[in-house]
């Protein structure tokens, strides 16, 4: 039951939301199309949903054309950002809807459809809300709505677009977590679309990254975090600070340090502007510290981790996050010695 | 002389023009295709931009469910339109009641065979027939009541209907 999309584009006019695109996903896999806005996942997931036709390519389900089938006979759950309930039925009747409009020879009794709704307000934790309507629910109730009556017709596939994009943080949280035990739960196929690299990096089974139409890099968290394909990878994955550098056999050197480059495999020797994480800096106060020297400008940050703003001698500005306990060693105005344990160069 | 007084030519001249071959008969589906022309645009213009407010949504997530186009039309599409549709049929209704130039023109203006009320309240002026004029005016305006009633009666339905169809699925 994997789902093959081969070479696939689409142009709206002559912008290219889709600029040959190539993706395998596996049979009960949480997938995450993450992207900035603009990069086409969502024209993706309308494309596998139907609601769009490519301009050229194939998409593959189980080895049938899925491109051939309407959007009625894909039997794709899709969850939209603004949840699409029907507002003028009931939350039973909404997620029955997809039973109840199937021929008479397919669709299950009364009493049967009864039993689903009650199972899937259960799965979704919304149990007793059956008889209310849509817009007496909270935005946290309307998507648990909406993802149970995707679930309703036992998609082959589920499509998720943005669904926490309308959200507040708390209750995206929650619902996150939610999603992801419905998916272990149903082990229906998933993808997610998503520009929160955070999301989709701790929901995710695997992690398809676009940019300008284009598949960037598609692995585990764990294998886009350690090997990024490319700087655009390393910088919309998390925060980076940017200092020039000297590349010479797969290190990139700096004033007083060196640190191996994780990305590209094999950087071209010579002048380079170096990216690297605040969470991938340390710093030193010792008199005999190697490293950067550079100047504390200040200290923020709560909880746990704290954020040490440094200058470099001709004014880079870099940040270092470290441990609230080891951050307390640290002043303002203070001169420290600043290393980095792996960097990505830009070509 | 009928061309020396405005008031005369005013009384005269649907008389004077009415040939003698007009038969009742093909008069109506003049009267009804002008009254159509003129009022129905009414109905879509309450839903128009209501549809477009909502957006398409709904129907795609209708589809994408397994619902076919006649299916999307009558259990997503229709009820959410309802009211406005049903206030564009009362724009229309009222419209249509008070539709006074195509029908003048298309329906030949023969007395008690081809008239609407409209045409009726004119004539009756114009013949100085004043109780006449004014009955028939009130006529008019109590049909508007009527109306009124009726929408009134027609959203009790409606509700109604709604809340049933809830407290169904409560109970199940």
């Amino acid at each position: 039951m994997t789902l093959a999309i081969d070479g696939v584009t689409k142009a709206f006019g002559r912008f290219p939301a889709l600029a040959g695109v190539s993706l395998e996903v596996r049979d009960g896999e949480f997938l995450s199309l993450l992207g900035p806005s603009g990069s086409g996942k969502t024209t993706l997931l309308r494309v596998l949903a139907g609601l769009d036709q490519p301009d050229q390519g194939r998409v593959l389900f189980d080895g049938a054309d899925f491109l051939a089938q309407t959007a009625r006979e894909r039997r794709v759950g899709l969850v939209f950002q603004q949840y699409a309930l029907f507002r003028h039925m009931t939350v039973a009747r909404n997620i029955a809807f997809g039973l109840e409009v199937r021929p008479r020879a397919t669709r299950p009794s009364a009493a049967k459809i009864r039993a689903r709704v009650d199972e899937l307000l259960t799965l979704a934790q919304i149990d007793g809300l059956g008889h209310r309507y849509p817009t007496e629910l909270s935005g946290g109730q309307r998507q648990r709505v909406a993802v149970a009556r995707a679930l309703a017709v036992e998609p082959r596939l589920l499509l998720l677009d943005e669904p926490f994009g309308a959200l507040d943080a708390k209750v995206r949280k929650e619902l996150r977590g939610e999603l992801r035990r419905i998916h272990d739960a149903t082990g229906v196929t998933t993808i997610l679309v998503t520009h929160d690299q955070e999301e989709a990096m701790a929901l995710a089974d695997r992690v398809a990254l676009m940019n300008k139409g284009r598949m960037e890099q598609v692995g585990t968290p764990a294998e886009l975090d350690t090997t990024p394909a490319s700087p655009f990878v390393f910088t919309f994955l998390g925060e980076t600070n940017r200092l020039a550098c000297r590349v010479d056999s797969g290190q990139a050197r700096f004033d007083g340090f060196a640190a191996p480059v994780i990305t590209p495999r094999e950087p071209a020797d010579g002048a380079a502007v170096a990216l690297f994480r605040p969470e991938d800096a340390a710093l030193d106060g010792g008199t005999h510290a190697q490293g950067l020297p550079v100047r504390i400008v200040e200290i923020h940050g709560r909880g746990a981790l704290r954020q040490i703003e440094c200058l470099t001698a001709v004014g880079e500005r870099l940040t270092v996050e470290v441990a609230e306990a080891f951050a307390t060693g640290f002043t303002a105005g203070q001169p420290v010695r600043l290393t980095a344990r792996r960097v990505v160069v830009e070509a | 002389m009928c061309f020396v007084t405005p008031c005369s030519a005013g009384c005269c001249r649907p008389r004077a023009r009415l040939p003698a071959e007009t038969s009742p008969q093909r008069a109506l589906p003049g009267i009804v295709l002008g009254t159509i022309l003129v009022t129905v645009p009414l109905i879509a213009r309450e839903p128009i931009p209501l549809m477009t407010e909502q957006g398409p949504d709904e129907e795609l997530a209708a589809v994408t469910l397994g619902a076919g186009g006649w299916s999307v039309f009558r259990r997503v599409t229709l009820p959410n339109i309802r009211w406005a549709l049903l206030h564009g049929m009362l724009l229309c209704n009222a419209r249509a009641m008070g539709e006074f130039g195509a029908v003048s023109v298309l329906s030949g203006h023969i007395r008690s065979l081809t008239e609407t009320l409209p045409l009726r309240v004119e004539a009756l002026y114009n013949d100085d027939d004043f109780v006449g004029a004014f009955s028939a005016a009130t006529l008019l305006g109590g049909l508007a009541i009527v109306t009124l009633v009726a929408r009134t009666m027609l959203e009790h339905v409606i509700r109604a209907a709604d809340r049933a169809g809830a407290i169904e699925e409560a109970g199940a």
